[in-house]
C-alpha cells in the first residue's frame, strides 16, 4: 500500500520521545534465550533414552497400599496441613482481635451542646495600668535606697512584688487567652490588694 | 388606694423590673463534650494539664479510665462562641504508659484574638489505684477516692481533696487546699495558698508561705512537720496532750491550751521554742516552725 502521507508520519516519529531500555533487558532476553535452547536440546535427548518396563509386583504393592486406611502417625497430607495452619491462623486472629478489644482505647466521641445562660453584668474595663507608674516609681526609690538597702526585709520585699508582678502577667494573660472571666478578674483585685500592701511596705523603709 | 398611687406603684415596678433585666446578660453556651474511654493496666497512670479548667477526679471499681472532657465557649452570641470553641484545643491520648489529658488555647497566626469566654471541664473516673498527676492554672479540682499516688501542682486553683491515701503531693500557688480524709505519707507546699485540712492520718510535711492554715490533728497522725513563713497557723486536736510538741516561733506569737504544761526552752524578743513530751510512751509528733506569723493550738471543740 501506498502511503500518502508518508513525509507527515516520519517527522511525526521523529518527534517521539525516545527511551533507553533499562540494562536488566538484555541480561533477561539472553537468559530466555539460554533457556529455549536447553528446551531444544532435551525435546531431542529425550527419544535416545533407554527404556525401562516396571515388574508387575510394583503395581500390585502400590495398589494394596493405597487400598489401606490411613495410619495415625503417618505423615499428614498437605490438605490436612493446610486445615490445621488455617485454624491456628483463626485462633491468631482471635486472639490478637481479643487484646485489641481490652487494650485499645476506645475511639473519641463528641457532641456539640448549645445552651444558655444569665449572667450579671460587671465592669469589664480592669485600668490595669493605670497605678503601674506609681508603682513603678516607687519600686525605682526602694532599690537606689540606701536605707531601704540596710533592712532585712529588702530582700523579701523585692522578691515579694516580683513574684506578684510575674503573678499578675500570667492572669492578664490568661484574659487574652480565655476572655473577661469574672474570677480572673477577681484574682487579679486579690493581687493588687497584695502588691499594694507590698508597695506601702516599701514606701515606709525608704 | 385612688388611682394615681396605682399608677405610681405600677411604674416604680416597671421600672424596677426594667431595671433588674438591664443587670443581666444571656450568654450562648457552646459545648464540645468529649468521651473516651481507656483499659487500665497495672503502671499507667493519668496526667492532666489543665487551663481555667474544672476538673473532678473520682475513682469506681471497672478497670477502666473514663474521660469526659468539656470545651466551652461563652459569648452573648451563638456565632462568636461557635467560631471560638475552635480556638479551644485538646488531647486525650495513652503514650506508653501514661494517659495524657490537656486543654490549651491555640489561635492561628493572623487571626483575631477569641472573643468568648473559654474553658474546659475534665470528668475522670479512675480505678482506685491508678496514679494521678494533675496540673492546673486557674479553675477548680475536686478529687475523691484514690489510695495510691495523688500529684498535684496549681495555679489559681483550688482543690478539694477527699478520702485521698497513698503518696499525696501537692504544690499549690495562689490557691486553696482544702482536705478531709488524707493520709499516707503527705508533703504540702504552698505560696499565697490557704489550706484546711482535717481527718487526718499517716506522716505530713506542710511548707507553707503566705497563708493561712488550718489543721485538724486526730490521733491517727504519726508525724506532723509544719514550715510556715508569713503564715498564721491554726492547729486544732481533741486531746492536745496526747501529742508531743516541738514549737518555734520567729517574730510571732505561740498561743496554747491552759492545761498544757510545756517546756519553754528559749524566749527571746524575737523567737520562742516550746517543747512538750506527754506522759505516754508512744505518741504522734508535731513539729512546727513559723516565722512571721502566729501559732495558736486549741482543742478541737466542735466537728470541722
Amino acid at each position: 500500500m501506498q502511503e500518502l502521507n508518508r513525509e507527515i508520519l516520519q517527522e511525526a516519529i521523529s518527534k517521539l520521545p525516545k527511551y533507553e531500555a533499562p540494562p536488566s533487558i538484555w541480561s533477561n532476553i539472553e537468559e530466555a534465550l539460554i533457556a529455549e535452547e536447553q528446551d531444544q536440546q532435551i525435546t531431542a535427548t529425550i527419544p535416545q533414552l533407554p527404556s525401562y518396563k516396571a515388574p508387575a509386583s510394583i503395581w500390585e504393592n502400590i495398589e494394596s497400599t493405597l487400598d489401606k486406611a490411613p495410619v495415625s502417625g503417618n505423615r499428614p497430607t498437605l490438605f490436612i496441613r493446610l486445615g490445621r495452619l488455617a485454624v491456628a491462623a483463626s485462633f491468631l486472629g482471635f486472639a490478637i482481635w481479643i487484646g485489641w478489644q481490652q487494650f485499645a482505647p476506645s475511639q473519641e466521641d463528641y457532641a456539640i451542646v448549645y445552651t444558655e445562660e444569665e449572667v450579671s453584668d460587671f465592669n469589664y474595663e480592669l485600668n490595669l495600668e493605670e497605678d503601674e507608674a506609681a508603682f513603678s516609681t516607687m519600686l525605682t526609690h526602694f532599690k537606689t535606697s540606701i536605707v531601704a538597702q540596710q533592712h532585712e526585709e529588702y530582700n523579701t520585699l523585692l522578691a515579694e512584688y516580683e513574684e506578684l508582678n510575674d503573678a499578675k502577667k500570667e492572669l492578664t494573660e490568661m484574659i487574652d487567652n480565655y476572655g473577661k472571666d469574672p474570677n480572673i478578674i477577681s484574682q487579679i483585685s486579690d493581687l493588687e490588694h497584695e502588691r499594694t500592701k507590698v508597695i506601702k511596705k516599701m514606701a515606709a523603709l525608704i | 388606694m385612688n388611682r394615681s398611687k396605682v399608677s405610681i406603684i405600677f411604674f416604680l415596678f416597671l421600672t424596677g423590673c426594667l431595671s433588674l433585666h438591664a443587670q443581666t446578660t444571656t450568654l450562648q453556651v457552646v459545648t464540645k463534650q468529649i468521651e473516651k474511654t481507656f483499659p487500665y493496666k497495672k503502671d499507667y497512670e493519668v496526667n492532666i494539664e489543665g487551663e481555667k479548667a474544672e476538673v473532678v477526679i473520682e475513682s469506681w471499681a471497672k478497670n477502666e479510665i473514663k474521660v469526659e472532657m468539656d470545651l466551652i465557649a461563652k459569648h452573648p452570641t451563638k456565632k462568636q462562641a461557635e467560631k471560638d470553641l475552635v480556638y479551644i484545643k485538646h488531647q486525650a491520648e495513652l503514650e506508653k504508659n501514661k494517659i495524657y489529658l490537656r486543654n490549651y488555647i491555640s489561635v492561628p497566626e493572623g487571626s483575631p484574638k477569641p472573643e468568648s469566654s473559654l474553658s474546659a471541664r475534665y470528668t475522670i473516673t479512675v480505678p482506685e489505684n491508678c496514679p494521678v498527676y494533675l496540673k492546673n492554672q486557674m479553675g477548680e479540682a475536686t478529687v475523691n477516692n484514690l489510695s495510691n499516688r495523688f500529684r498535684f501542682n496549681g495555679k489559681f486553683t483550688k482543690i478539694d481533696l477527699f478520702n485521698v491515701q497513698g503518696m499525696v503531693d501537692l504544690n499549690s500557688r495562689f490557691g486553696d487546699i482544702f482536705g478531709r480524709q488524707i493520709g499516707g505519707n503527705v508533703n504540702i507546699y504552698s505560696r499565697r495558698s490557704d489550706i484546711n485540712l482535717a481527718e487526718l492520718n499517716g506522716s505530713f510535711n506542710i511548707e507553707a508561705y503566705y497563708g493561712v492554715m488550718e489543721v485538724f490533728a486526730s490521733k491517727d497522725i504519726t508525724d506532723l512537720n509544719i514550715t510556715a513563713n508569713h503564715t498564721d497557723v491554726f492547729l486544732y486536736n481533741a486531746n492536745p496532750q496526747s501529742f508531743g510538741y516541738a514549737l518555734t516561733a520567729n517574730n510571732g506569737k505561740i498561743n496554747l491550751p491552759n492545761n498544757l504544761n510545756v517546756d519553754l526552752l528559749e524566749s527571746t524578743t524575737d523567737q520562742k521554742k516550746i517543747q512538750f513530751k506527754p506522759d505516754q510512751e508512744y505518741y504522734p509528733n508535731i513539729t512546727i516552725s513559723i516565722s512571721f506569723g502566729n501559732l495558736q493550738v486549741e482543742k478541737e471543740k466542735k466537728k470541722p
